[in-house]
């Protein structure tokens, strides 16, 4: 299924001869337009969720959807077709499309935060990237080093099998991470986008949560790639990506694993409010049974329970104290980026984690709440497709992401912080 | 599915029928756990298979009944072995190790044998029948509606959740009495005892875990159920179920709840026990990987996190286990002070059962979610025995008698109505 832009994307040259795409609604799209257009999303999104677990993949209407409302350009730079919007307006997104379905939620934050990812690379390489359309959809696998990677004439060769590619189903590319091997050294970490055409899909992904997300395995059997479309991680961990020379906006500054760790936490905090969403919707539903004589149903609903209204009064104060935190932390990062840049100095590497950290207690105040929800539900939530269990199974399955995982998180900020 | 194993008939001294199996004098609580334990390997061999089959596989049924495990709080009159429910919990936390839905259905099913001991002498007598065989699924919430006919009732309705039906030769159900049709405030009702054949058992149990207990519904239109086959719920409320005159041990004196909610809660125990055995396999197994190299050569043992995630899961299903060996023995202790002098149970020191049992399932669904936590992404692949062990222990939480909630409050309810002061111990009552 390859649904691509729908919308016309107008080619210029600016005055210093460089090709500019420009989106329609790139100067006039704003963050509450964008937000209004994903909740306009929950019902339908909702009534597609058993589909979309069925499917294990973004159903192709939802990825339509999604086009249309242009949410995969919110952080992509302008100059090639994107709203270069900042991490809080996709968090925002993300929240209320995850209030609908955590699947589709969770491959949005994806594919939307490496529309950005992709705006690291040396220019040339995020010309072919972006392409006469501005439609660059890759999942990647930085992490664990799936690739082995050589230098050869005018770019590398690279073979490898990436585990866990959401979204993988819509991509037109694919980012991979390699150990590069050159002869006397230690192996470096290298980064890369190939063409999807290059690589194929094994259909490994039946998981107890997270279905929807179709998280396969992409494997690549040898491909040439020029320098253009390869990052040394020595470069994302020095701060001076070929990319943000490239981009005046300090948007495309922010250090890579501060950006993409935070990226699609959204989706989590989403889920929390589904859960709680549902459990709200039971407290005027669902009849309170009868102690005794006979356990009946009685006139009463769950609503004039006193411990299912505290749960879920907690249930709710846990989700609005995740998305109060993430859309703050999102914030704070692009306040930290625009302060480096305007100073030259580069984040440390505390503060990196510290975002990492944050956005990690975010996922646990989630887990909590569905948990919260669950609890206050009852058998009667556990029935397969019921929104309460699924919700339960999706985010705790997203919880056990390395990166979103608080013991990483927080091992990772400690040692940072105490410089170990 | 019957027993392979010889049980005696024989008059004893009063006419009485008496069923004797043949350990009934020799078996022991050491030698049920032991046959338990070797039973682990086999049943997490199953526990996919199990799950699939939404029931109790017949292969499992035939081991535990080989291994006598639907005997142990049965009376020694009827065939059992009638040892403490502390006893049946041990071999069920074993079970649990190894497969979860088989470890709720032997406690339900097994527990049960318990309940049937409650029956007047002529109910005994019919369900128990000739070889002592009782595999008993309940619905004891009495959704249904009964009237009186000659000899009997007849009983119709819809009932959920019988956990074990499939494979069950008796289901009890509860049911409200009609007059005229109608049925009058403060009905009474009753516990009734029918047989599968005169049931329909509806395929409706599709849920997020405990898949293996093929936990259904059951429904019934107009079946005959003998008078000694209606216990009722009044007796039953009152402390006073006529099996108390017919056994001797005072086990078969303690009140429902007490009893129940004790029953089935060595499964989550266990399957706490199973997560934790898992992590440990996991941390010796799974690799450590690093952003650039990829696969080292430690494993997750080497990390800070996951050891404090695993001792923390160990704890926790440690302190489930000795909350729960510790509560099943005060039942049988307090049961030996009270019968003798004719004593009932408060509402609350009932209740109190049913909290503890609903606590320490509380903590068992935290060791469970630290191990979930501490195990990663690759445990949540369909069939990895962790995240079976994460649906199943999250299922088994939603129960009734299993919410905090709801125990909490039903708790705190009785012990301000009884004054709210802290009760003092009656002569010969175990020290708290």
């Amino acid at each position: 299924m390859t649904a691509r832009a729908t919308v016309d994307i107008t080619i210029s040259t600016d005055t210093q001869g460089r090709r500019i795409l420009t989106h329609p609604e790139a100067d006039t799209i704003t963050r509450q337009e964008l937000v209004r257009r994903a909740r306009a999303l929950i019902p339908v999104l909702r009534q597609r969720a058993a589909a979309s677990e069925e499917a294990r993949r973004l159903l192709p209407e939802t990825f339509e959807d999604f086009t249309q409302a242009g949410f995969f350009r919110i952080c992509q730079p302008k100059r090639f077709g994107g709203f270069e919007m900042g991490m809080e307006v996709l968090q925002d997104v993300l929240i209320e499309i995850g209030r609908g379905c955590v699947s589709s939620a969770w491959n949005l934050g994806i594919l939307t935060g490496h529309a950005w990812w992709a705006a690291q690379y040396p220019e040339d390489g995020q010309q072919e990237v972006y392409g006469n359309d501005g439609v660059a959809l890759l999942p990647t696998g930085i992490f664990g080093a799936g690739g082995r990677a050589s230098k050869v004439d005018g770019g590398y060769e690279l073979s490898g099998r990436w585990q866990y590619q959401s979204g993988v189903d819509v991509s037109n590319w694919y980012g991979c991470g390699a150990l590069l091997e050159v002869e006397g050294e230690p192996p470096a970490g290298i980064t890369f986008i190939v063409p999807a055409s290059e690589g194929y899909i094994e259909d490994n992904w039946q998981t107890m949560g997270m279905r929807g997300t179709g998280s396969k395995t992409v494997v690549i059997e040898q491909t040439f790639v020029p320098e253009r479309r390869a990052m040394l991680l020595s470069d994302v961990d020095a701060q001076n990506t070929p990319g943000s020379r490239v981009h005046a906006n300090p948007l495309y500054s922010t250090p890579l694993f501060a950006y993409i760790s935070i990226e699609v936490t959204g989706a989590a905090v989403g889920g929390a409010y589904q859960a709680v969403d549902a459990l709200e919707e039971l407290g005027r539903t669902k009849p309170v049974r009868a102690r005794g004589g006979g356990g009946g149903e009685t006139p009463a609903m769950q609503s004039s329970v006193p411990s299912f209204r505290r749960r879920l009064g907690e249930a709710k104060s846990l989700a609005d104290a995740a998305r109060a935190l993430l859309l703050a932390e999102s914030e704070r990062l692009m306040a930290l980026s625009a302060e480096c840049k305007a100073t030259g100095r580069k984040m440390t590497r505390e503060e990196i984690a510290e975002v990492t950290l944050r956005q990690t207690r975010c996922i646990d105040l989630c887990v909590e709440t569905v948990r919260q929800a669950f609890t206050a539900a009852g058998t009667s939530a556990t029935v397969t497709g019921h929104p309460i269990e699924r919700c339960l199974r999706d985010v705790y399955t997203l919880s056990t992401h390395r990166v979103l995982s608080l013991d990483n998180g927080a091992e990772a900020w400690a040692i940072a912080h105490y410089g170990l | 599915m019957t027993s392979t194993l010889e049980v005696r008939v024989e008059i004893d001294a009063n006419g009485r029928r008496v069923l004797t199996h043949p350990e009934a004098d020799s078996i022991t609580r050491e030698v049920l756990i032991e046959r338990a334990k070797a039973m682990v390997p086999a049943l997490r061999e199953r526990a996919a298979r199990t799950e699939e089959a939404g029931r109790l596989l017949p292969e499992t049924v035939q081991a535990f009944t080989d291994a006598g495990f639907f005997r142990i709080v049965q009376p020694k009159r009827y065939g059992g072995f009638e040892l403490g429910v502390d006893v049946l919990e041990e071999v069920v936390i074993e079970v649990g190790r190894g497969c979860g839905s088989s470890a709720w259905c032997l406690a339900i099913l097994g527990g049960h044998t318990w309940w049937s001991g409650l029956f007047d002498e002529a109910g005994q007598d019919l369900l128990f029948g000739d070889d002592g065989h009782v595999i008993m699924a309940t619905n004891l919430s009495g959704n249904g509606r009964c009237h009186r006919v000659d000899g009997g009732y007849e009983v119709s309705g819809k009932f959920v959740y019988l956990s074990g039906c499939d494979v069950a030769n008796w289901l009890c159900v509860g049911a409200m009495l009609q007059e005229d049709g109608v049925v009058p405030e403060d009905a009474p009702w009753f516990y009734m005892a029918l047989r599968p054949q005169d049931v329909t058992i509806l395929d409706d149990w599709h849920m997020l875990g405990l898949r293996g207990t093929g936990s259904k519904s059951v429904t019934a239109d107009k079946v005959f159920v003998p008078q000694c086959l209606a216990l009722p719920q009044f007796a039953i409320a009152e402390q006073e179920a006529p099996g108390r005159y017919v056994h001797a041990n005072p086990l078969y004196a303690a009140p429902m709840l007490s009893f129940l909610s004790i029953e089935t809660t060595g499964a989550a125990v266990g399957i706490a026990q199973q997560a934790v055995d898992i992590l440990e396999d996991i941390a010796v197994s799974k690799p450590v990987r690093t952003r650039e190299a990829g696969l080292t050569g430690a494993t997750q043992s080497a990390l800070p996190s996951f050891r404090r995630r695993l001792a923390e899961a160990k704890s926790l299903a440690n302190a489930a286990r000795v909350l729960l060996l510790d509560e099943a023995r005060k039942l049988v202790t307090t049961m030996q002070a009270y019968a003798p002098q004719g004593r009932k149970m408060t509402p609350e020191e009932i209740v109190e059962y049913g909290l503890n049992s609903a606590r320490l399932v509380d903590l068992c669904v935290q060791a469970v979610d630290h191990c979930f936590a501490a195990a990663g992404t690759s445990s949540t692949f369909l069939g990895r025995p962790m995240e079976r062990c994460w649906r199943d222990m999250h299922m088994l939480s939603t129960h009734n008698v299993y919410r905090l909630d709801l125990m909490g409050e039903r708790w705190a309810a009785a012990h301000f109505e009884a004054g709210g002061h802290p009760q003092t111990p009656a002569k010969g009552a175990p020290a708290r």
